[in-house]
């Protein structure tokens, strides 16, 4: 009878152990959101251009980095809506009807817009990168404080101020004009019309620098490419008399190399500030953008936060905490300027010649 | 001394010197120090200077291949210089840039350099770089302390002096400190020894010497504030214990004294209570001797001021007492009654006399008082009088006197007298009235009644005395309470007839007056009573006879028109007979007036009014009856009647009617050719006050130009001529025109005819 008794109370004991580790592993495993379930998370790219697809690498390789693998059941649905709008939407509504995505990242501008619409009152949290003015492109309010809404991300812009500043130190030391005019050849694409409108409003409270600006009408990538090229050449010819250096615009436009070139071709005045590293190489003075790998890391890092469950509207909308600069030196020489040490400090090893 | 105490007399003035000692051993060592911290600064800034400015601005341009490239050398040397001239620099410093060829790169126009202080540094320079290394340098002087480095790539000297003033006042500075330090450290020592001092020694004798005088002056010692374990300490113990002794025979004192006091205090309190109630019994026997004082005057006063004679005897009736009125009314002085006998005043009426002394008598044996009421002639004049006569007692209750009020009541008495007939005349009055009447106080109770009204609400007097119209049910019911109480309040008198059950059962029918009055200054009401009943009861015979009679005349009426109708309708039956159509003229016309005269009895037993009818309505009968009898296609021939809604007797109606039967019949007949339209119009005005005018036309072919009416053979004319003429007595015109018409006014006064009915000449609504 008490041997009996003995065994029904180690029985029991064992018993309670085995429930002790079960719940240990639970919790251990809900410490851990990729172990949590399957997780559906969609990234949008707006268009398969360099900037983009640079950005969604890093933000893949981060994202994985941080435990959400296929392998630890986190699904990742990747959507190039090809800088469509209507086929954007179409994409994302399909994926939408088909299941609930935990989280929806947007990469450039008109993806974003596209999320945005779509899940707007919803629950679905969205964060964005690579969207140079999310203000102006209906995103948020305000820049730098919580959205108080499901959505929130990381601004693609180098403050206006700095770069014009950059910039007109450079052309200061070397030329005495004042002010000194800058060519902007965009298209109507949103990035490229808020760039140019936070430029100007920037340029107000600047002395010595003036934007004259020009636009053509933007078309779907890559098919609308040429084309908007060649507006763009007859842009830039119309301007070419009126400025004394041109710079670079966001958006798909200035992301191509081709611009860059068509400049060049088309001006024998300096493209001070490029919109990409190329543009540099090719022979602009000066590129100021967000570092892709810290951009992407960052991304990631907020997609880690909601989807362990803190409230997107509470994360604040951040601006890029790193940036690449790149110098050209052999056209500082060609236009007798100066770069000055701090900046090749900067540079590091983006010193072209 | 205990041992504390020395420690601190010895101890601290030791340390305070030692404190000294080393602050001036500080400053010698501290002074070759700074010289040594100083050279190592410079040596530190300028190094740091090369490296992080000069060195890192040539590696940038090197790694970039930027070297030979003029503008970026150029560019990036005015930066350092710019910089070098944010150097950090001590007071008397000067930081130089000197190329290979002796120029200073850094100096600025506005540089405070001391000329000669820079000709003898670059006179060193140059005798130093010739056969030292670079490094830290005095000039030959001593004057100058100056750091020399050298920056090859681009034959840079790097200069760095001070003066040697600035280490010179670095060690005053530093001396001068010190020795503040020092005489502080003294000062506060001292501070320190003079309150513990005060602390150990200065504090306690003093709080023993107040201690001490607390002691001498007998005050409360309880515990004295010293516990330092020294001689102070034993001290203050012993002074707590002879303090203690001292209070405790303080204490006993204390105690005998307040047992002393509080005998004391005892027997002076009982003394002032007996004081007191003395006081008070003295106060109270002033008082009551001055009331009674008062009374007296005021009794005196009272009794001097009254018209009531009043006298006072004695056993032995002797007047002790008679007020001013009694002396007036025997017409004497004071001192010839008071003390007199009786005998003396009345001597001369013994029977008189005889009487009072009889009643002086009766007070003392009886001992209460009594009224009697006495006829006496005074001159030529009997006057009533009334007397009241009272035994008086002394305080022990023994009757000493007796005294009399009396009073001359004659004016009264016929007064009363003429109230006492006055009222009984009223009484009468009211008994022999033939209204009931009842009188009630303001709170409902009866106070009055007659026979008439017992007979009226069939009861007895004594049950309608005991009434209170509050809680008489059959008033409450008929509203009468809530009446009484409003005549009351407003003085609004109220009539009006009520049929209904008295309180006593009897049925009633009565014409009931209320109206208030004022007895005694109260208000009371009046409710007087007719006995209506039989009135009403003739009343109504009257009216159901009258009733019965309308019935009766509106029968006959109704006969009249039946039998004109039947009249009417044997002429019809005797036409049927003849052929002539003359004759059947004659009968259909004759008809036509028959049912003219139907018509108006007709409307008058359907009116309300039998002696009045519509002629409006009896006008649009008439034409209607017509047109059916000679068969008017209305829609051809139309008729309008304008009359007013005018009530006429039946002494007028009928003549107006048969007038206007006829012409309307002529037009009928006569006017209208077959199949042609035309239209007849028959309008009935009042003109003035006394006429009316009836006025018939038609649109038809006319009359012939030669007719005179007055002469006229048509039987139909002849009738209205002398209907107008002699029934109405009015005047008939025949007006020519495209078309025929009669116009005919006569007079016509309403009243005449009414009264002629007797009957009323409001005209119905």
């Amino acid at each position: 009878m008490i041997k009996n008794k003995k065994t029904t109370l180690t029985s029991c004991l064992q018993q309670a152990g085995l429930v002790l580790s079960a719940f240990l592993w639970v919790m251990l495993l809900m410490g851990n959101p990729a172990h949590s379930g399957d997780i559906n998370v969609i990234l949008i790219e707006t268009m398969p251009v360099k900037t983009v697809l640079e950005h969604s690498r890093h933000f893949v390789k981060q994202f994985a980095d941080l435990g959400y693998t296929t392998e630890n059941g986190t699904r990742l649905i990747k959507l190039d809506i090809k800088g469509d709008r209507a086929y954007g939407e179409s994409l994302l509504r399909r994926e939408l009807d088909a299941y609930r995505p935990d989280l929806v990242v947007t990469n450039a501008t008109l993806a974003s817009q596209i999320a945005r619409k779509m899940l707007k009152g919803t629950s679905i949290p969205q964060v964005f990168f690579t969207v140079s003015d999310p203000v102006g492109a209906g995103l948020v309010e305000v820049i730098g404080e919580p959205t108080q809404s499901n959505i929130t991300g990381i601004v693609h812009m180098i403050n206006r101020h700095t770069r014009i500043s950059m910039v007109l130190d450079i052309v200061r030391a070397s030329s005495p004009k004042s002010p000194v005019t800058m060519g902007f050849v965009h298209s109507n694409y949103p990035s490229a019309m808020g760039d140019i409108r936070e430029l100007k409003q920037a340029a107000q409270s600047i002395p010595g620098i003036i934007f004259i600006s020009e636009y053509v009408d933007y078309i779907n990538m890559p098919a609308g490419k040429n084309q908007m090229l060649a507006e763009a050449r007859q842009a830039v010819r119309k301007l070419d008399s009126r400025i004394d250096f041109w710079w670079e615009p966001s958006g798909p436009l200035g992301e191509l190399d081709e611009y860059t070139t068509m400049i060049m071709e088309e001006s024998d005045k300096p493209i001070l500030m490029g919109t990409k590293l190329n543009s540099v190489k090719l022979g602009a003075l000066l590129h100021l953008t967000p570092h892709p790998q810290t951009t992407g890391k960052e991304a990631a890092l907020m997609a880690d936060a909601i989807l362990k469950g803190k409230d997107s509207g509470s994360i604040p909308v951040l601006p890029p905490s790193s940036f690449d600069l790149g110098v050209n030196i052999t056209t500082a020489l060609k236009n007798n300027m100066v770069i000055s040490q701090h900046l090749l400090e900067l540079a590091g090893d983006q010193i072209f010649k | 001394m205990r041992l504390q105490t020395k420690i601190v007399l010895t101890i601290l003035p030791l340390t305070a010197l030692s404190i000294i000692i080393v602050g001036l051993w500080s400053i010698t060592t501290i002074k070759r120090s700074m010289e040594s911290a100083l050279e190592q600064l410079m040596i530190q800034e300028i190094d740091d200077f090369v490296t992080h400015t000069i060195l890192r601005s040539y590696n940038t341009l090197d790694k970039n291949g930027l070297l030979g490239i003029d503008s970026f050398v150029a560019s990036y040397q005015k930066k350092i210089i710019e910089e070098s001239e944010g150097f950090h620099l001590l007071e008397s410093g000067i930081f130089l840039i000197i190329d290979q060829s002796g120029t200073i790169l850094n100096r600025k126009p506005d540089s405070r350099l001391n000329e000669a202080f820079l000709d003898q540094l670059l006179d060193d320079i140059d005798a130093e770089s010739t056969k030292r290394t670079f490094g830290h340098f005095e000039d030959k002087n001593g004057h100058i302390i100056y750091d020399l480095s050298f920056f090859e790539p681009w034959q840079w000297t790097l200069v760095y002096a001070v003066s040697h003033d600035t280490v010179h006042k670095a060690q005053d500075k530093l001396i001068a400190t010190s020795a503040l330090i020092a005489v502080g450290c003294g000062v506060l020592i001292s501070i320190i020894i003079i309150l513990m001092f005060r602390s150990f020694f200065v504090k306690p004798i003093t709080c023993l010497t107040e201690t001490a005088a607390d002691i001498s002056q007998f005050k409360e010692v309880r515990q004295i504030d010293i516990h330092t374990t020294d001689e102070l300490d034993a001290l203050a113990r012993s002074m707590e214990h002879i303090a203690g002794s001292i209070k405790k025979y303080k204490d006993s004192q204390e105690n005998f004294q307040q047992h002393l006091e509080s005998e004391i205090r005892r027997s002076t309190k009982d003394l002032n209570d007996a004081n007191i109630t003395l006081k008070r019994e003295i106060t109270h026997r002033k008082e009551t001797e001055r009331i009674l004082r008062n009374n007296e005057e005021r009794f005196e006063a009272i009794f001097e001021s009254t018209k009531d004679c009043i006298l006072v005897w004695d056993r032995d009736y002797n007047y002790l007492y008679a007020n001013q009125a009694a002396i007036d009314h025997v017409g004497t002085s004071r001192d010839r009654v008071i003390g007199k006998n009786i005998r003396d005043g009345l001597g001369h009426v013994p029977d008189f006399m005889k009487l009072w002394m009889d009643r002086i008598d009766n007070a003392f044996i009886s001992g209460t008082s009594f009224r009697v009421e006495d006829d006496v002639m005074v001159g030529d004049q009997q006057v009533h009088s009334e007397s009241v006569v009272s035994p008086i007692f002394d305080s022990d209750g023994h009757i000493f006197a007796v005294g009399v009020v009396y009073r001359d009541v004659t004016e009264r008495t016929r007064m009363e007298q003429r109230i006492s007939e006055a009222l009984h005349l009223n009484q009468e009055i009211i008994s022999a009235s033939t209204l009931g009447i009842l009188a009630y106080r303001e709170d409902g109770q009866c106070v009055l009644t007659n026979d008439a009204a017992v007979t009226i609400v069939g009861s007895d007097k004594n049950a309608l005395l005991e009434q209170n119209f509050n809680h008489i049910e059959s008033w409450e019911k008929t509203g009468l309470i809530q009446m009484a109480r409003e005549v009351l309040a407003t003085g609004i008198a109220e009539q009006f007839e009520m049929k209904t059950i008295s309180s006593f059962d009897k049925p009633v029918w009565l014409d009931i007056r209320l109206t208030r009055f004022t007895l005694a200054g109260n208000p009371h009401l009046l409710l007087t009573l007719d006995d209506i009943f039989e009135r009403k009861q003739m009343e109504q015979q009257i009216t159901s006879s009258l009733k019965e009679k309308e019935i009766l005349l509106k029968e006959i009426h109704h006969r009249v028109k039946n039998n004109l109708q039947i009249v009417s309708g044997l002429l019809k039956m005797q036409a049927a007979h003849f052929d002539d159509p003359r004759i059947l003229d004659g009968f259909k016309a004759g008809q036509g007036q028959i049912l003219s005269m139907a018509l108006v009895h007709e409307q008058l037993y359907n009116s309300d009014n039998l002696a009045r009818i519509s002629f409006k309505t009896y006008l649009k009968d008439l034409v209607r009856s017509l047109q059916v009898s000679y068969g008017i296609d209305i829609d051809r021939i139309k008729t309008v009647v304008d009359c007013p809604n005018l009530f006429i007797g039946i002494d007028t109606a009928i003549p107006c009617g048969l007038i206007v039967n006829e012409l309307i019949t002529n037009s009928f007949k006569y006017a209208f050719a077959e199949g042609e339209p035309g239209e007849i119009t028959i309008s009935f005005q009042p003109k003035g006050d006394e006429h009316l005018h009836l006025l018939v036309t038609d649109t038809g072919c006319g009359l012939p130009d030669d007719l005179d009416i007055t002469r006229t053979r048509s039987l139909g004319l002849k009738l209205v001529y002398n209907l107008v003429t002699h029934q109405l007595e009015g005047d008939i015109k025949l007006l020519k025109f495209q078309g025929t018409g009669f116009s005919i006014t006569f007079p016509y006064n309403s009243k005449p005819e009414a009264d002629r009915l007797a009957l009323s000449p409001e005209t119905p609504s």
